[in-house]
């Protein structure tokens, strides 16, 4: 903004020196120079406010989501249809994680050419894991003079999902799981589908095939599925604690969670995860048998808001199902209570039960 | 144990908590090989636009296209390598080396081509102004478009470097209004207007310089990186491109555009010439055209070594390389004609030329001169003040006239003459006196304002009496005028005795002054006939041209002389300035060419050379037409101003403005005057020759820039280049040649700082209170010195083969290549590192492999220098 002041001050004092230089030497040349002077910020206002109307954005960047530490490309283009280019284009973005809520905003001076705009690539990398969203705030476009700027804002942003690392390395001891789940272990080593039909309804994208009602679909003349209660997911929660300490537990306890489940999903166990849901105030529920429930599980949680207490999904989940309740508790290894599962990373730990 | 890198280059971006660029980000920029492009034509439209401007307004004739085209690949060339650091050096070397070979081959058009302009100037000045008779350069060059275009060139690639910096470093505009503006301005001063094609030029130039400044994508990198970024701690994170020639190309064709349909609007609309017939001069330009018509006279001698405006130069010689005139009145003289012949008013005496200072020394600062004070004190008993007055003076012919004058009124023989001069100094020199030749006395100058200039004073004459007069000391009114120096806006009074040619009457010397006038031979004599070494030769050798031969006359000497000038000489304001160390008397005999000054000093030393006691003076002189210009006073009596003899009988008073446009140097020549008596007389000879050229081939153009490089006389245009080069005198060329070294000395010191800087940090880097640091720093250097003797090292990627390396090439290796291998990593990459004692150990070893490696040569790399 001051230098926006000292620029115009500047053209001000130009103005007025070939003004006095008219009348000092009545020289068409300065008559000429002045006119340009007056009508040259007018082209140039009216000129950027134009391409500003014109301007149009859109985000680009991986459908699927990412993972921890790889490397994924996310872009943004300014399309500028008109004639017209500009030189002094600032953008002011902001990278969120909305799991974490931190932000930070940065603001990146682009040149936006005639008929084709500009395309900005940012190669990212995350370390933590959540829905990293970029945002522009607003695009700030300066005239040609530099003596007014003209803002536009694009609402629309990008949200990244990032997974924990795929490859965590896990070493259980499933001797407790397994007794817990022998039979389903055996039912399913046989082929033998211990699992409920609850609910049939339309075919969607990502159902497996053999749950496809063929008999029904045929008569309905449309796919239909079984929606299946597997038996051993009424057996085993995971119990996710949304907190953490700023000292990297959560990432830990994603991690840890991740790779039981990868685990599981190797083995061909079953699983679901639970999570308390501080924005809905209910325990949330998240069968996770297959990888891409197990994403999607993750994606809700990615928009949970986390809490201060330590053991609060935990707490809740006792308050709700009572002592019954057959789960895995992944958090904070120092507030772990019962038989300890297994000890991830410096922080987090998986125990059985209450 | 666990390792750990210690240090890592933080090549990162954060984006946000977790989020990190570690490559780099990706915009569509250009090459900046396009930028250099579009940067030059940046330059390139500023600078051609406002020469053009400049030359289209005074309407000089260019070849417009290959001018255009040369300075677009200089601008090209400039911007191109400001990019590249150390080359840029180099190309600039190598450039101002052939740039002066190219300037001395084109030496002709190049000096042709600024006469051209300053000539085209001159006569602007001269029709603007209305001023009289503006000496005019003579051209040389056969093409004088081309010799236009060539000092377009070369002026256009001098500014060029420097608009380069300005764009390439601040793309400020306000830098490049100050370096251009003036090419615009000063047209426009003479009401010349550019065309407009040069307008839109400059103009677009301008403009985009400005918005690409605002934009603020115009900075330097030199890694050619896209763009750049700031990243503070607390602070916004800001990432801003470098610059991109695709959008600076199109800002400046949207300004031209632009500027060109305005420019066409107002044009249509506006009506030149009916613009210009609106015209009315305002009051303040009116104020300062009397500045501008100094400036634009002297202008072009801005670079002389004292100030050269016309007046008189109190005996300095040759520090000048041109002498203008600014025409303004320094003294205004109130008398009465009685002459057809000059009216020389008496300034500046010089007694005795020293060449090595290139000056006259006045009678005073040759007394402090040990040797003559002596000398005087010795042979003579005359008072300091009387030394003085015989050495200013002409008492004793002054006495001679007066007597003649006072007898012949007496004896009603109307022969002789008495006549009065009142002399205002406006502008002049205050040190002198300016008084005619002859003057007896003159009267209390002090508060001294005649009635006509002060309503309320009564005007009346003061005559000295003549109560002093047979007395044996000299005359109180005499030494008035030795001591006499007119001050500004002060009067003098003078009675003076002149010769009038038309009645010559000999009445011989007033027995008063018998010895007076033998003291004054002596003097002569004694003071008037030194001639220095230095220009000895050139003097006897002028001497012999002239004809001179043993036994003529002292008339005849002095006729031939001036005739040996009037043949040979000519007359210049504008000879450029004598070299420094070359003697200004045989600088002149060998130039043949020079103002005033030149020939008196020349003339003076031939006549001493001859025996002919004579010396220099300088003064204003007061022609007959500048009588019949001037002012007739006819509230004045003629008796009051004149008696006595007179060539146009009786005239009148006037009143003549004396510009320093007549100041003038001449000789004084003591000679025995027959027709009085064989008095010797000390009379004015004028040796400048009157046939001024039409055409000058005068100053050189380089002479503005140094000790003057007079080859023009050798140069022609059928002089081949190789020659005009071969015969360069280093002298002349000295001012380049100390640049040139100047330039050379810069850049060693440079090199040699950067190298010596380098060493230091290197020190610096192995020398902190870590010893770690210490040795990982030490073994960095030492490994660096063997990359550069060996690429094969430079492949060795980690401790264990460097040292492998070291051990198979480098003699009397002893040292165990796993333990020290070890011992660096851990120093390295260990949180802890190694000991004390071990960092002195191993900086010990390191410092025994340095010696090794700064005696091993890499066979290889010898052998295929070889190659």
């Amino acid at each position: 903004m001051i230098k926006r002041i000292i620029r115009i001050i500047g053209y001000l004092i130009l103005f007025a020196l070939n003004g006095w230089l008219l009348w000092f030497f009545h020289s068409f040349l300065n008559l000429a120079i002045m006119v340009v002077m007056v009508f040259l910020p007018i082209f140039s206002i009216v000129a950027t406010k134009w391409v500003a109307v014109h301007l149009d954005y859109h985000w680009e960047g991986p459908c699927e989501s990412m993972h921890k530490g790889e490397e994924f490309l996310v872009r943004f283009q300014l399309l500028n249809p008109t004639f017209l280019g500009v030189m002094n284009c600032q953008a002011e973005i902001t990278v969120t994680n909305l799991l974490y809520g931190t932000t930070r905003l940065h603001s990146i001076r682009i040149p936006i050419r005639a008929k084709k705009g500009q395309t900005v690539t940012y190669p990212v990398t995350v370390s933590k894991c959540g829905n990293i969203e970029f945002r522009i705030q607003k695009v700030v476009l300066g005239d040609f003079l530099g003596l007014v700027a003209f803002r536009k804002e694009f609402p629309e942003p990008y949200v990244a999902i990032v997974l924990p690392n795929e490859q965590v390395d896990i070493e259980t001891d499933l001797n407790g799981y397994t007794l817990g789940m022998e039979e389903v272990e055996e039912s399913t080593k046989k082929g033998t589908d211990f699992s409920e039909v609850q609910d049939v309804r339309e075919y969607q994208p990502g159902d497996k095939m053999q749950n496809i009602h063929w008999k029904l679909s045929v008569k309905k003349d449309i796919l239909m599925v079984k929606e299946r209660v597997s038996m051993s997911s009424r057996q085993l929660f995971l119990l996710i604690e949304l907190h953490d300490n700023g000292n990297g537990l959560l990432e830990e306890v994603f991690d840890c969670t991740y790779g039981i489940v990868k685990f599981m999903h190797q083995n061909q166990l079953p699983v679901s995860l639970v999570w308390w849901s501080q924005k809905m105030q209910e325990l949330m529920i998240w069968k996770a048998d297959v990888p891409e429930q197990l994403e999607e599980g993750f994606r809700m949680m990615f928009y949970e808001e986390l809490y201060e207490e330590q053991t609060l999904g935990r707490e809740m989940l006792q308050a709700i199902r009572g002592s019954e309740a057959q789960f895995l508790w992944v958090g904070d290894r120092a507030f772990g209570s019962g038989e300890a599962f297994m000890e991830y990373g410096m922080q987090a730990g998986v125990y059985y039960g209450v | 144990m666990g390792f750990k890198r210690k240090k890592k280059p933080n090549i990162e971006i954060t984006l946000s908590d977790g989020v990190v660029m570690k490559q780099p980000l990706q915009m569509e920029t250009s090459s900046w090989l396009q930028n250099c492009m579009v940067k030059s034509l940046l330059v390139f439209s500023v600078i051609f636009g406002c020469l053009g401007c400049f030359l289209s307004s005074f309407d000089l004739e260019f070849y417009v296209l290959p001018t255009a085209a040369i300075l677009f690949g200089m601008a090209l060339l400039f911007t191109t390598i400001y990019y590249r650091g150390w080359l840029m050096d180099a190309v600039y070397v190598v450039f101002l080396v052939i740039f002066f070979f190219l300037v001395q081959g084109l030496q002709v058009y190049i000096n042709s081509g600024y006469y051209l302009i300053v000539n085209r100037i001159f006569e602007t000045v001269e029709f603007y102004f209305d001023l009289p008779g503006m000496q005019y350069y003579e051209i040389e060059a056969a093409n004088e478009i081309l010799a236009v275009s060539v000092i377009v060139i070369f002026v256009g690639t001098v500014m060029m470097i420097v608009a380069n910096v300005i764009i390439s470093r601040t793309m400020n505009v306000w830098f490049l209004l100050v370096m251009t503006g003036l090419f615009w301005i000063v047209p426009m001063y003479f009401r010349l207007e550019p065309d407009a094609l040069y307008v839109i030029l400059m103009l677009a130039g301008y403009l985009a310089v400005w918005a690409i400044h605002s934009s603020g994508a115009y900075g330097m990198d030199r890694k050619h990186r896209d763009y750049k970024w700031k990243d503070k701690k607390g602070k916004k994170l800001r990432i801003w491109y470098v610059q991109d020639a695709a959008t600076m190309l199109e800002t400046i064709g949207v300004f031209a555009a632009v500027v060109l349909l305005l420019y066409g609007i107002t044009s249509v609309a506006g009506n030149k010439d009916t613009f210009n017939l609106r015209y009315r001069q305002n009051p303040q330009k009116e104020e300062s055209e009397e500045m501008v018509q100094q400036i634009a006279t002297r202008g072009f001698s801005v670079f002389n070594r004292y100030d050269a405006t016309g007046g008189i130069s109190g005996g300095q010689l040759g520090g000048v390389a041109s002498v203008s005139p600014d025409y303004q009145t320094d003294l205004v003289v109130r008398f009465t004609p009685y002459s057809y012949e000059p009216v020389y008013l008496k300034g500046f005496v010089g007694v005795d030329y020293v060449s090595a200072e290139s000056r006259w020394l006045t009678y005073e600062e040759k007394e402090d001169n040990p040797y003559y004070s002596a000398l005087t004190k010795e042979e003579n008993t005359l008072s300091q003040e009387e030394r003085e007055l015989l050495a200013y003076g002409e008492v004793v012919e002054t006495s001679v006239l007066r007597f003649q004058h006072q007898f012949s009124a007496k004896n009603d023989l109307y022969a002789g003459s008495e006549g009065r001069m009142l002399i205002h100094n406006v502008g002049a020199n205050e040190n002198y006196p300016y008084a005619p030749y002859y003057t007896f006395s003159s009267i209390d100058r002090n508060d001294y304002i005649p009635s006509d200039y002060q309503d309320d004073t009564v005007f009346y004459r003061y005559l000295l009496s003549d109560a002093n007069w047979g007395s044996d000391t000299l005359e109180e009114g005499a030494l008035n005028i030795v001591n006499g120096k007119i001050t500004r806006n002060e009067w003098a009074d003078y009675v003076y005795y002149p010769i009038v040619e038309s009645e010559k009457k000999t009445y011989g010397v007033p027995s008063t002054m018998v010895d007076i006038e033998k003291t004054v031979k002596l003097q002569a004599e004694t003071f008037y006939l030194d001639v220095p070494e230095e220009c000895y030769d050139a003097v006897a050798k002028a001497s012999e041209e002239a004809g001179i031969v043993e036994g003529d006359s002292q008339e005849v000497i002095i006729q031939k002389v001036k005739d040996y000038f009037e043949e040979e000489f000519s007359y210049t304001t504008r000879p450029g300035r004598t070299p420094r160390g070359e003697d200004f008397v045989t600088w002149f005999l060998e130039k043949k060419k020079g103002y005033c000054a030149h020939f008196a000093t020349a003339a003076t030393m031939i006549y001493r050379y001859n025996g002919i006691p004579a010396r220099y003076v300088e003064g204003y002189v007061i022609t007959y037409e500048d009588v019949m210009n001037g002012e007739l006073l006819d509230d004045f009596d003629y008796d009051d101003y004149y008696s006595g003899d007179s060539e146009l009988g009786e005239t009148g008073v006037v009143e003549v403005a004396v510009t320093d446009a007549r100041a003038h140097a001449w000789v004084e020549v003591y000679q025995i005057k027959e027709e009085y008596a064989d008095v010797g007389f000390w009379t004015c000879e004028e040796v400048t020759t009157a046939a001024v050229e039409p055409e000058e081939e005068t100053e050189n153009f380089w002479d503005i820039f140094g000790n003057g490089n007079n080859n023009e006389e050798e140069m022609t245009d059928d002089t081949p280049f190789y020659l005009n080069t071969m015969n360069l005198d280093l002298d002349d060329i000295q001012g380049i040649w100390i640049g040139l070294i100047i330039v050379l000395v810069l850049l060693i010191l440079s090199y040699g700082g950067r190298k010596g800087y380098q060493s230091y940090r290197e020190y610096q880097s192995w020398h902190t209170e870590n010893g770690n640091e210490n040795v990982i720093a030490y073994y960095h250097i030492i490994s660096k010195r063997l990359r550069k003797k060996s690429p094969a090292y430079a492949q060795c990627p980690t401790y264990q083969k460097q040292l492998g390396f070291m051990a198979e090439h480098l003699e009397g290796w002893n040292w165990d290549i796993e333990t020290l291998a070890e011992l660096l990593e851990t120093a390295n990459y260990s949180k802890n590192g190694i000991s004390d004692f071990d960092c002195k150990r191993v900086m010990l070893e390191l410092a025994d492999i340095e010696k090794k490696v700064k005696k091993w040569k890499d066979s290889k790399m010898r052998k295929h220098s070889k190659k």
